[in-house]
């Protein structure tokens, strides 16, 4: 064993570096953990989305449902397509609703109720086969490795076989996830003996625990359980199991009334692009804290190799090769790396666990999904987050490693000549056009997000060019500012200068981080001031009802003295997507309450629109769809269903939503084959007290359903800030990261400051003015890089606003530079970075100045 | 005049006790040029450390008696922020490492001291530069200048402030013997010219025999040759 004399050496060395091991370690531990973090929530969330949008039977092709909400999927109508021989038909009935014990609401959120014929399934050729069935839901069209693992535990299809057969045998028990269970029961505060029931104090069945990610918010019983428990609830759609033919589709087809259609479910919907882009944001938000990450693994390793310079080189004077040296070197950061991932993989998942109802919060503002508990693959994990970890600390540790080569080749570290400096310089300034050049060529000519995410790396790159390029001059520029009658804060300020050559990988991080922060912080600050003033604007009323079905509020105000005005909605299928037609009152009051982003210069505008001679789009519409003002566009009437051509008259900001959206006049819309959920009330207090009355006596719930618009708004940005709580998270998180690698930067600086340190303090300067100098010092490097940060962190948020968020959402808001808020995030960033860097100063000023001379003579 | 009384100072070293300064006396007047001379470990730093403030005594004293500032000071009781102010105006030091700030250029390194102390006598730091040879040299870098060169910035700088007392940690370890030669001779020469009192460490007897007066230290005693 060739390798083992410096081996020994190596573990020995531990006892004098144990600080600078424990700074790798947790640079390794914070990447690893902040990445298994995100890819157990994006894991989480694209799990709970799937079952959102899948089945709980495998094979389900197709569905049929009710072309409007109007007249909806009955009874009679399953029945009458059985009686005609289409026997592969299951039917389904949903409802969303709390679960009761002793009238004391037990859950936060309403839980699906979801009812399926288990009769007609289990009696379907295919249920024989208990492996075709017994695959859990979500498993049916991933392709994760979580979800690959998951597929293989055939004593878990074993359950799920079983329960189904449960459910259709024995007809008292319902399936649920654990973790649901374990949250009513929580809840009950009763360990045993509890009782669970509807809000009407009807028993739910026997609930049985179910280990199905699939599961997430739902409670699944057979259906006739379900009409027991809520009489009043309907069919959803009828499920087409197992491959049928094109011949019995078009069978199928035939035979269905009028308002019932044939869906496949094949087509990917726009919200499953949504969470694409959610995913992709948060894995960007993930591997922009990775890369930070790394950067202090980069330090830190600098940190490590630093301390064993003196004897790494007697090593060598004793023949050990270099090549020895690297290669045990190299080994002991895979060991390393392996040990920070196993413990950076167990933290994540507890990181996600915390972070998990910011997540719930998150998706359920954004796309209108309740999120469950997702099932994480620890060993697949471990593997996706040592792979790139080892990836990243094996390419972070190439620039210590070959600094190392260089001082172990000379005997001293020579400055670099003037024509080194120069091929440097020119290097730095190409890197600079060459990132500028790509992020503009890719920025004009892509659409494809995940490019526009290399755009946007690309455009940060370019900034930490342009500021390496420029750290020399900026900082003679901030050293000729200083009063010559301070002596101290010029020498430090020239120290600086020299030290900028020196931390260039740390205030690049730091750079990144702010840019990011600068970046995201405008981004919301921006959306956060356009919501507030769309919001603002368009709740021109004074109450809202939020009411989906009978009775109609418009029927029960009558005579109460409000005024209603009616939010009819249809959705249609326009060029293959499902948009959404809404009904807009065309009054003086509510023409004054909408919000454009552009409309036709035409005074008739309001006149046309009013007369149906035109529609209001909004964004998602215009963008998603690439349509302008003034074009024409075919849309069935809302009423009648003839299809006629609107020219486009405005389009609207509508900040948000997931939908393209059409406005059209109420006057078009026919209440009764229309879906109605919001009305818009105006009244004094006496008449809304009325309307409250009235609401109470049809049996409705005005304390959560009739809502003051103050407090609308105030829910609205109550349910903002939490979509983006988890952003503010990671860019804090960042934060911290970029000024650990500082101060992993200056530990290292520290030796090679020590002797002017030192001389500086032999001339009776204090130890603790010392210190100010330093912090100074480090300082005055990251206000220019948060000066350079600046610009492009504006440019930053322009993109993610005008490019990424128009790519993945189709609209945009306007762009609201705030002055104040980037003073504030200057002063928050230097803040972080100086509770941070304060921390090896003070530990090295708090040595005797004694010390200090006799380390350095 | 600095007045050293019976100086005691011990180390503890893998659990023995050391005594390394036993009872040292020595009065320093303005002007004087004295050199101390000893083995490697006999102490010499540790003493000029002591007169430099920056360590403290076992038992003994150090009293300063400068009318100027504090009449009878003793320097072993000075809390951290005296033992600054000291530093600032009343001593100047010189290591065998020149420890010159490399970013900053000559006549900047030679009149920080002098900035910080507040005391800036521009004629006189030209007349310093003038008499240590480098005055060619203010604005190049202390990279730019040879060993020799450098150590004669530090002399400068060590004096710039106009220290009553210049403290010299074997100034000339680092230096070839003729520039070893010069540098010392100049150092001596310059002290004599201000009235500046100089306490010189050296291992070289060819550089002590330039001073008035040679001290050997010597199992902690002190005694004069």
């Amino acid at each position: 064993m060739k390798h083992w004399p410096f081996i020994f050496v190596l573990i020995n060395s531990y006892r004098n570096s144990k600080f600078s091991l424990a700074m790798l370690m947790a640079s390794l531990i914070i990447a690893a953990s902040g990445l298994s973090a995100v890819l157990v929530i994006n894991s989480s969330a694209k799990q709970s989305y799937d079952n959102e949008k899948q089945f709980l039977i495998p094979n389900i092709n197709a569905t049929i449902v009710a072309r409007t909400p109007s007249k909806k999927l009955s009874k009679q109508d399953y029945a009458a397509l059985r009686i005609q021989g289409f026997n592969h038909l299951v039917a389904v009935a949903q409802t969303r609703q709390h679960v009761y014990s002793n009238q004391n609401k037990l859950s936060k959120r309403r839980i699906d109720f979801t009812g399926i014929d288990t009769f007609s399934l289990i009696t379907l050729p295919l249920f024989s086969k208990p492996q075709a069935l017994s695959q859990p839901k979500a498993l049916s069209k991933t392709t994760s490795a979580e979800q690959k693992n998951k597929i293989n535990t055939t004593e878990e299809q074993q359950l799920t076989d079983s329960l189904l057969q449960q459910l259709s045998f024995n007809k008292a028990t319902a399936i649920l996830h654990p973790q649901l269970l374990n949250n009513l029961q929580a809840a009950a505060d009763v360990a045993d003996g509890i009782i669970f029931t509807t809000k009407s104090e009807r028993a739910l069945p026997e609930l049985v625990a179910l280990e199905d990610a699939a599961l997430g918010n739902d409670i699944i019983m057979d259906i006739s359980q379900l009409f027991r428990l809520y009489p009043d609830a309907s069919l959803t759609m009828l499920l087409v199991v197992g491959e049928i033919s094109a011949k019995q589709q078009s069978a199928l087809q035939g035979a269905l009334p009028e308002h019932l259609q044939f869906k496949n479910t094949e087509k990917t919907s726009q919200n499953s692009e949504l969470t694409n882009s959610f995913h992709l944001n948060l894995m960007a938000m993930a591997l922009l804290m990775f890369v930070v990450c790394l950067f202090i693994v980069v330090n830190a390793v600098n940190l490590l190799l630093n301390g064993r310079l003196a004897w790494l080189k007697i090593c060598r004077q004793l023949g050990i090769s270099r090549l020895q040296l690297f290669t045990v070197q190299l080994l002991e950061i895979v060991l390393l790396t392996s040990l920070a991932s196993a413990v950076g993989v167990f933290l994540g998942i507890e990181l996600a666990k915390l972070a998990s109802p910011s997540v719930q919060a998150t998706l359920e503002n954004l796309y209108q999904v309740q999120v469950g508990f997702g099932q994480v693959s620890i060993t697949g994990l471990l593997l996706q987050v040592l792979g790139i970890c080892l990836v990243g600390s094996v390419c972070a540790i190439f620039i210590p490693l070959s600094k190392l080569n260089h001082q172990l080749a000379h005997t001293k570290d020579l400055p670099l000549s003037f024509t080194q400096q120069r091929f440097w310089k020119r290097i730095i300034w190409a890197s600079f056009v060459f990132f500028a050049s790509l992020g503009f060529i890719l920025l004009h000519n892509v659409q494809e997000l995940w490019l526009l995410l290399v755009a946007t790396a690309c455009v940060i790159l370019s900034g930490c060019s342009l500021l390496l390029a420029n750290y020399p001059r900026s900082l003679a520029l901030v050293q000729s500012i200083i009063p010559t009658r301070y002596p101290l804060l010029q020498v430090s300020a020239k120290q600086s200068l020299a030290l900028s050559g020196k931390t260039k990988i740390a205030c690049c991080a730091f750079f990144i981080a702010a840019t990011s922060n600068i970046g995201m912080n405008l981004m919301v600050d921006s959306f956060r001031g356009a919501t507030v003033g769309w919001l603002d604007q368009r709740l021109a009323a004074d109450y809202y009802v939020y009411n989906s079905g009978e009775p109609k509020i418009t029927e029960l105000a009558q005579g109460t003295g409000v005024n209603v005005y009616q939010r009819l909605e249809n959705y249609v299928q326009f060029k293959g997507q499902k948009i959404q037609q809404f009904s807009y009152p065309t009054d003086k009051f509510n023409q004054q309450a909408m919000s454009f982003y552009e409309n036709s210069e035409s005074d008739r505008l309001w006149e046309q629109f009013t007369l149906g001679e035109g529609v209001l789009v909004n964004q998602q519409f215009s963008f998603g769809l690439n349509y302008e003002i003034g074009d024409t566009i075919y849309l069935p009437h809302p009423t009648t269903g003839e299809t006629a051509s609107y020219p486009i008259l405005g389009i609207i900001y509508d900040f948000g939503s997931p939908y393209a959206q059409v406005l059209m006049p109420i006057n078009m819309f026919d209440a009764a084959k229309s879906k109605s959920y919001i009305y818009a009330i105006q009244g004094d207090e006496s008449a809304i007290v009325r309307l409250r009355e009235v609401m109470l006596e049809a049996g409705l719930d005005p304390s959560t359903q009739l809502i003051k618009t103050e407090d609308l708004l105030a829910m609205s940005m109550q349910a903002f800030d939490n979509t983006f709580v988890i952003t503010d998270g990671l860019n804090v998180v960042t934060l911290l990261v970029a000024a650990l690698s500082l101060a992993c930067a200056i530990i290292v600086l520290m030796n090679d400051v020590r002797p002017q340190n030192m001389l500086i303090r032999s001339m009776g300067v204090s130890a603790m003015k010392t210190q100010l100098l330093a912090l100074f010092q480090y300082l005055q490097l990251c206000l220019v890089a948060l000066i350079f940060a600046t610009p492009f962190g504006i440019l930053l948020s322009w993109i993610l606003i005008f490019d990424i968020n128009y790519q993945a959402f189709s609209w945009t808001y306007p762009l609201i530079i705030n002055p104040l808020k980037i003073i504030q995030i200057y002063a928050t960033s230097l803040l972080v970075v100086t509770a941070i860097i304060a921390i090896p100063i003070v530990r090295a000023g708090r040595k005797p100045l004694i010390e200090d001379i006799r380390w350095v003579n | 005049m600095f007045h050293i009384k019976k100086l005691t100072k011990s180390y503890t070293d893998a659990g023995e006790k050391r005594t390394i300064l036993n009872n040292v006396s020595l009065i320093i007047a303005a002007g004087d040029s004295i050199s101390i001379q000893g083995a490697s470990g006999s102490g010499k730093s540790t003493l000029l450390h002591l007169l430099a403030a920056l360590d403290k005594p076992d038992a003994g004293s150090i009293e300063l008696s400068n009318a100027k500032l504090n009449s009878d000071s003793d320097i072993t009781q000075f809390s951290e922020k005296q033992a600054d102010n000291y530093r600032r105006f009343q001593v100047g030091l010189i290591f065998q490492k020149f420890n010159l700030i490399d970013c900053i250029s000559v006549m900047e390194n030679v009149m920080l001291p002098a900035k910080i102390s507040g005391k800036i006598h521009a004629e006189y730091i030209q007349e310093l530069l003038h008499s240590l040879g480098i005055e060619q040299h203010v604005n190049k870098l202390p990279n730019q200048l040879s060993g020799g060169e450098q150590q004669r910035v530090a002399i400068a700088r060590g004096l710039a402030h106009k220290p009553p007392l210049l403290l010299a940690d074997e100034p000339t370890g680092n230096l070839d013997s003729k520039n070893s030669d010069l540098v010392s001779q100049l150092l001596v020469d310059t002290c004599k010219q201000l009235n500046t009192a100089l306490v010189m460490v050296t291992h070289s007897e060819k550089v002590a025999l330039l001073t008035q007066q040679q001290w050997y230290l010597d199992d902690g005693r002190l005694t004069q040759i």
